[in-house]
Parts: structure tokens; sequence; C-alpha cells
């Protein structure tokens, strides 16, 4: 018999409707909820969960996203809007996809980007081949707890030689103060053969109270194409938010990602990239900045599993007051993957005596003509720094802030959208000064 | 070039050889008897006793780690031997009253005790199988004040300092292996460096596992107190058999105030054959404290041999300005497996802490660096500097690294570096233009890779750790 926490969503997943899903949307969901039997919330002896402690989450109580329904108007979401993606925005209040919010326009021809609850009106079977195709967390609690309740989310399938000059905005916005509510978005980017696309995925918390975001990514990237995939995590310092990104990759194919984690009293932001052709560049970014009570937790696997590839990591951690971040990065280098060159490096700035930093960056090298390297150091800014910039007159305050700035700003850097990277970099900088 | 270096790598294990020395054994098998008798056997006081009846007790209750990457068939505890001894052992005062078969096996080792006490100034304490057979330089040492001698004398001699010491830094409680240790040990050394006393020669320690089906359980003891030096060396070797022994020993260090410990170890016990079969299950706990402020521990280490290395020399740093130092080359070659690695815990103000990890795979085996640096809130102004570089040779070996990083003090810093590289074409070619073969070539690389560590070593314990390394890994760059 599993745990409350778990019981409430398997009882949540067996009292959803399936009038209108596929056969195999069904079948699906109730493998998941037959998986969901047998698992528990992870604990500390588990060593994927070694530092991160599960313990309110799972003594909260959630009720379906459909008994906490939020609306909202377009004025106070516009903040959040991206002037770039005017016309190809999805938005989801409380997990409940917005057809009023949304915007879908002027896009080519054959690129699909809808909610599945869309999907549905359309062609579902154009997914089937991508739900579940990468099985990496096929024993994970929380990869069944969303296969098992899903309801929507993002589709997007960029058909081959589309080159989308614009960026696919996928918004979700989450409020505790209809109820705590659990919604399970399962986003699936598809782009084919020498395809072109950007998207950015973005969670944004307004209010107090708790709510749950459990989300999984299925992203397949093929032949010679290219994604960047900008992902922002700023829920409310009450909600939790998992996310499983499954990522496959195939030969010449382009994957960068940058995940920007700011938000949430509890985060973990997992990603599992897997090789499947030569000639492959991949950068997983990351930037976590945080203070207060909050944790985050982010896992990351390449998984070179052919020769010839290339793979980048830039994770960069702030932690203030009693945060407490974790990072565990491997990369993985099969037998055979030869010629491989990876590089990782993980910094990590500790601003407070309250604070705390895990990290451990992996390597498993089964291959031997590879260029490998891992490097992580936790420290705090130097007294040379701040000499430098205040006998140009800048006061001690101001120079920490700037020297904070700095730091995060090389990962912020990365983010090709516009009006995305200047708000986050302001953001950013508000938030140093303090 | 790869089957030359086959050949090379085929190098027989040349300390595998079984001498026929009278032996006192117990049956196989584990139970309290068994301890009883142990204790008895070497007559010890009840506090000796008592510890090992609270290990096993304790022992019973736990199960078998498995979290290292290291795959093994577990070994069957009941039939393992726990008790070995040489017969014919009334106490010796000089190394003439040593059985001759004894000294004829050290002599093959390449350590003729009595001419390294004429030439090399080195105090050396053999164990075999289970038990202390000799300790040269007793004499001397005891006139600057130095404790040098096997455990059981010891806890003879100095039962108070035993008393003290034993199990302050490695627990009974600590993990499978300490525990099984505590319960069944049956010999090993203890060192004793009085306040201010600087050691006057390196002491030495030769293990031997001689007796087939039988587990070495030794426990080494180093207290250096105040203003204290000593230098610490040990080696291992083994006979081939084709069963598995174990090896589970237990290695506890204490320094004082300003006092430093430098622990040196070259372990080549035998790795299995070609295929796996056989070797050492290497299953090693060793810590040290730096209980005083100003104090050192520093851990060199070459591994060499063994099926599977278990091994973590540690350094809990207490005292105020205390350093711990990790340096290891670790090579694999064949089926071997080794997961090793360090922890450096922080604890004092200004701690400081340098990790320098070479790992060497070759073959079809594994090599996983495994470590922890953790920074107390306490511990203000700590630096620790990491550098674990692998080297590949051949393309069925994998290299492994899992450091795991925990600071809770915003005024320390950590740095962790580590890479993969392998033997390069180019760098071969370098020496070939010149003239130079590829055996020394490869040779050469390997002290360049290697040499940081190396130079932490006692300058005889570098002299053969080079050729080991050579010997190990001729003919296995293709």
């Amino acid at each position: 018999m599993s745990s409350t926490f778990v019981q409430q969503f398997i009882e949540q997943g067996g009292a959803r409707s399936t009038d209108r899903l596929p056969t195999w949307w069904k079948e699906f969901r109730s493998s998941a909820l037959k998986k969901l039997e047998t698992l528990e919330v992870p604990t500390r002896k588990d060593e994927e969960w070694k530092f991160l402690k599960l313990k309110t989450l799972a003594k909260t109580s959630f009720v379906a996203e459909s008994d906490a329904a939020l609306s909202l108007s377009r004025e106070e979401i516009a903040a959040r809007l991206l002037p770039e993606s005017s016309a190809s925005t999805l938005v989801f209040l409380n997990g409940r996809f917005s057809s009023e919010l949304s915007r879908v326009d002027e896009l080519p021809e054959d690129v699909v980007l809808t909610n599945w609850q869309g999907l549905l009106d359309q062609d579902p079977g154009l997914v089937r081949d991508y739900v579940g195709a990468n099985d990496f967390w096929k024993d994970d609690l929380f990869y069944n707890l969303n296969g098992a309740n899903f309801e929507d989310g993002a589709v997007v399938l960029i058909p081959r030689n589309t080159v989308l000059e614009k960026p696919l905005h996928i918004l979700y916005v989450g409020s505790g103060k209809e109820g705590s509510y659990a919604s399970h978005p399962r986003n699936i980017i598809v782009a084919g053969e020498n395809a072109e696309a950007t998207v950015v995925e973005e969670y944004d918390g307004r209010d107090s109270g708790a709510y749950f975001h459990n989300v999984v990514n299925e992203i397949s990237v093929g032949a010679n194409a290219t994604v960047k995939h900008f992902k922002v995590q700023r829920d409310s310092t009450d909600a939790f938010h998992i996310a499983r990104n499954l990522i496959t990759v195939s030969q010449d194919a382009c994957y960068d990602a940058t995940a920007i984690n700011l938000g949430a009293s509890v985060s973990r932001n997992d990603s599992y990239a897997r090789f499947e052709g030569q000639n492959i560049d991949c950068t997983l970014d990351g930037l976590v900045h945080i203070r207060g009570s909050q944790t985050s937790d982010t896992h990351t696997a390449l998984d070179h599993a052919q020769p010839n590839s290339r793979s980048f990591q830039l994770h960069k951690v702030i932690v203030d007051e009693g945060a407490h971040s974790i990072f565990n990065g491997k990369i993985l280098v099969r037998k055979d993957a030869q010629k491989t060159s990876s590089n990782q490096l993980n910094q990590n700035l500790l601003l407070s005596n309250k604070a705390h930093i895990d990290t451990k960056p992996q390597l498993e090298i089964l291959a031997d003509d590879v260029i490998c390297s891992h490097g992580a150091t936790v420290g705090q800014l130097s007294e040379d720094q701040f000499f430098y910039l205040m006998s140009r007159g800048i006061e001690r305050e101001h120079a920490r802030a700037l020297l904070t700035y700095a730091f995060a700003a090389e990962v912020l850097e990365t983010i090709t959208v516009d009006s995305l990277r200047n708000a986050l970099e302001a953001e950013v900088l508000a938030a140093t000064v303090g | 070039m790869s089957s030359n270096i086959e050949t090379l790598m085929d190098r027989p294990y040349k300390h595998g050889f079984v001498s026929d020395v009278e032996m006192d054994t117990f049956p196989p098998g584990l139970n309290e008897d068994v301890i009883r008798h142990i204790s008895k056997k070497k007559n010890e006081p009840q506090f000796m006793l008592d510890f090992r009846l609270k290990a096993y007790k304790h022992w019973l209750t736990m199960t078998e780690p498995d979290w290292a990457n290291v795959t093994y068939e577990k070994p069957s505890f009941n039939d393992i031997i726990y008790y070995s001894a040489p017969k014919n052992k009334p106490k010796k005062d000089s190394l003439d009253e040593v059985d001759p078969a004894i000294l004829e096996v050290y002599e093959k080792l390449g350590i003729p005790l009595h001419e390294q006490k004429m030439l090399q100034n080195v105090a050396v304490d053999a164990v075999f199988d289970s038990v202390s057979v000799a300790t040269t330089f007793k004499k001397q040492l005891a006139e600057a004040g130095v404790i040098f001698s096997s455990f059981s004398e010891a806890v003879h001699d100095h039962p108070e300092l035993i008393e003290k010491y034993l199990g302050s830094v490695v627990p009974h409680t600590d993990n499978f292996y300490a525990a099984l240790n505590a319960a069944v040990f049956s010999d090993g050394s203890f060192v004793y460096v009085p306040k201010g006393v600087t050691c006057p020669m390196e002491l030495s320690t030769y293990f031997r596992i001689n007796t087939q089906n039988s587990g070495q359980f030794e426990r080494t003891l180093i207290v250096c107190e105040d203003g204290g030096y000593v230098s610490y060396l040990e080696g291992c070797t083994a006979p081939q058999f084709d069963t598995n022994q174990l090896h589970a020993a237990v290695v506890e260090l204490v320094a004082m105030e300003d006092a430093e410990i430098k622990y040196s170890t070259v372990q080549n016990w035998y790795a299995g054959d070609e295929d796996g079969k056989g070797g050492i299950f290497n299953f090693v706990t060793k810590r040290g404290v730096c209980e005083g402020d100003n104090s050192k521990i520093s851990w060199t280490q070459v591994e060499t041999g063994s099926a599977i290395t278990w091994k973590y020399p540690s350094c809990i740093l207490k005292g105020d300005n205390s350093v711990g130092e990790f340096y290891s080359v670790a090579l694999t070659n064949h089926h071997q497996q080794a997961d090793t690695g360090t922890k450096m815990v922080h604890i004092g103000k200004n701690t400081k802490s340098t990790i320098i990890s070479k790992g060497i795979s070759a073959g079809v085996s594994q090599n996983s660096y495994r470590g922890l640096v953790k920074m107390a809130p306490s511990a203000e102004g700590a630096r620790n500097y990491s550098e674990c570089d692998s080297m590949l040779i051949g393309d069925r070996c994998g290299a492994h690294t899992f450091p795991y990083i925990d600071v809770r003090n915003p005024t320390a810093q950590v740095e962790h570096e580590a890479s993969t590289s392998r033997i390069g074409e180019e760098q071969m070619f370098y020496f070939a233009q010149r003239g130079i073969d590829e055996e020394d070539a490869i040779s050469m690389i390997i002290s360049g890779f290697c040499k940081d560590v190396f130079h932490e070593l006692p300058m005889e314990f570098a002299v053969e750790a080079r050729a080991l390394l050579g010997i190990k890994l001729e003919g296995s760059v293709g």
C-alpha cells in the first residue's frame, strides 16, 4: 500500500475522464497507475535523493487542478508576455489551458503549436511515438505521477526543413489561492530533420499558498535540427516544482538549453539527454539563485551513447540566507563513444553562513580516446574584487550586488530571446541589490 | 604495437609463491567462540575481549554495503579462516630467532630484513598472515622514546594507550568491514610518538597473506603526541590462489597539537589472473584525526594490486589550522576494480586539505575515484583543492569520478577539477622520434602523469612504486 501522498494521486488519476482519449493514452495512464502502487516517496537512502528533503511535499495534500480553477485577465499577465512571441504563445492557468490568453497565429504550414486537449480535436496520433519513448525515468515516482495524471500541456511539432524565426512561448501561471492544487504538465517538443526552433518554457507564481507543478518534457531533436530551449522557473515560494526533461538528440543536431531556477520552496529540475547519433552538440546551462528557506536541486545526465559528439555545461548557483542548493551532473561516455568531448563547470557562490551547498560532478568514462573534464568550485566574492570596485568609489553594498550580478550574467547572456534576457537581467540585478 | 603490449601486461605476479611454514590455524567460520578463542590465544586483557564482542554483536546487525562501483561475489563469512599464525612463536628479541622459512619469504619479496636494518635505517614490523613476526630496530627506537611494536605486544605492554585510542577514530560501529575487523583482528602495528619527538627513522610494516582461504584483519594505530613526527610505510603482497581472499584492515591515526603523521602505502596484493579469477578483496578503513591545532596528516598511496579495492583514507580536521593531504595513484588492469578516494572533513578554523588522485585503467578494469569534501559551519576560512585525473589505456576499461562536496560555511573555498585522457599517438611519436622505445616511453609518460604523487613517497618506496607501475603496464598501450 502506497503512502497517503501517492494514494491521493492514484485516486485523482483513476477519477480522470478517459472519454476522449485514444487507446494508447488510456493504456499509458493505466500502466502508470499500476506502477504507482509499487512506488514510494524517495528518502535520503536513495542516492538520487540523498540531499533533497521531500518531507513537506509528502505531507501536503493536493486537489486536482480542475478544483482550483484560476482566471486572469490579459492585463494581469501582460508583464510576462514576450513581444517576440505575440503570435506563438500558449498560456496555462493553474495547469489548465486558457484559450482566451493564448495566441497562435501566422505559423508556417504544418507547424503544430497547441495543447493536449486541442490535439484531441485534431489528431492525437501525431505524438504517439514520442510519449514514453525515452523510458529513463520509468521507475521514478514523479515521472509516473505525471503519466497517471497528465491532461494538458504544450504540444510543439515542427516539421522537417521548417525554420521558426520567432520563439514559442509556453507560460504556466500558478496560484495557490484557489486551493492547493497539483498539476502535471507534459510538454512535447519535436523538431524534424533540419528544423530550427526556440522554445521558452516559463512557470510563474502569484499569490501565496502551496501548489505543485510536476512537469515532464519529452523533447526530440531530429537529424541536423537545432532546438534552443530556455526554461524559467519562478513559481511562488510556497510552491513545489519538480521537472523531468527527457531529451533525445539525433545525428548532427544541436540542442542548447538554459534553465533558470529562481522560485519555489522546493524545486527539482532533472535533465537526461541521450545522444542517438554522431556529431551532436549539446549544452545544458543553468542558473540557480535562491534565498530564504528555498531548496533547489538540479540533476543532469549527458549520455554519450555514440562517438564524435560534444557537450558543454555551465551551472552557476547563488545561495543566500538559509537556502540550500544541490547539483549532480553526470557525464556518461559509453563504450566505443570515442572522440567525445565534454566539459562541465559548476560554480557556487555561498553568501550566508546559514546557506548550504552540495555538489557532485560525476564522470563515468568507458572509452579511452575522449576529452572529458569537470570542475566545481564553492566560494565567495573575493576581497580583491571588492577592492577594485571600492577604489573606484563604488560602495561595498553596491559592489556586492554588481559582482553577484556579474556572476549570474554569464549564464543569462546565453539567452537569445532579447526581451526575456533583459527581463531576467533586471530581475537578478534587483534581487542582488536586495 | 598492441600485441607487444599484451605480452608485457601478462607478466606473472612475482610475489605469487606460497611458503611452507608450519601454521597454527583455526577452522573456518565465525562465532562468539572463535572471537573468545582469538582473544584467549593472544592472552588479551578483558577490555579487548569486550571490545571484540561488542563489535561482533554490532556486526551481526549490519549488512554488507553495496554502494561502491564494484561488482563481485560477496564473501561467505563462514568460509574464512579468522586466525592463522606461524607456529613456533615464543617472543623474539632479534631476527635470528625468527623461523628461517619466514625470513626466506621476505627475502623473496625483496625485503631482506637484515639488509634493510643495516643499510636503510628503516625499522620493519612484518605481519605474516595475521601475526606480527618480527620488529626490527626496537631498541634504537626505544631510546628515542618511540614505541613501535606489534599490536599484540602493545596490548600487553601499554594497555592504557590501547584502551584509550583503540576505536577512537574508527569506532566499531563505523562500517561493516570495520566492525568485522574490530571483532576478529589478530594483529597489526602500534606506534606511539611522545611529545616533541621526531621519530629517528621511517617505520615500515610488511603484510603478507600466506594461507589459502584465510582473511587478514590487521589493525594499525598510530598516536603522535604534541610536536611529534613520524613517517610510516606499509607494503602488501599475497600468494596466487584462485579463490578470493579477504583483507579487511583498519588504520587509525591520531595527531595532537603540532604533530605530523605521514602514512605511505604501496599495495600490491595479488590481483587475480587475467580472467579475473582469484585475487584479494581489499576492503580497508583508514582514517586519521587531526585532534590538535596545527597538526598534519598526509596519506600517500600507490594501489596496484587486489581484485577489488574499497578504500578511502580520510582526515578529520578538528584542530584549527590543521592540514590533511591525500596523494593517490590507483592502477587497475585486467578485471581489477578499484573504488578509492578520500574524505576531508573540515571542522576547525583555517583548515586546509589537498587531494591529488591519479587513476590509470587498462584492460577491462574499472577505476573509480570517490571522495567527500565537507566544510562544517565552524570551518571558518577553510580551503580545499582537489584534482582527479584519469588515464585510460585501451577502450574496454572505465574511469569514474564521484566527488561529493558539501559546504556550509560562506568563508570556505573549495575547488575541484577532474579530467580524463589517454596516452596520445603524438606523445608516442615524440618519443619514437627521439629513439626512445615504446616501453620506456610509456613508463616515462606514466611517471610524468603520477609525479605529483611519487614526489610525496619516501625515496625507497618511490623507486619501488615506479618499477611496479612499469611492470604492471608494460605492453598495455596499443
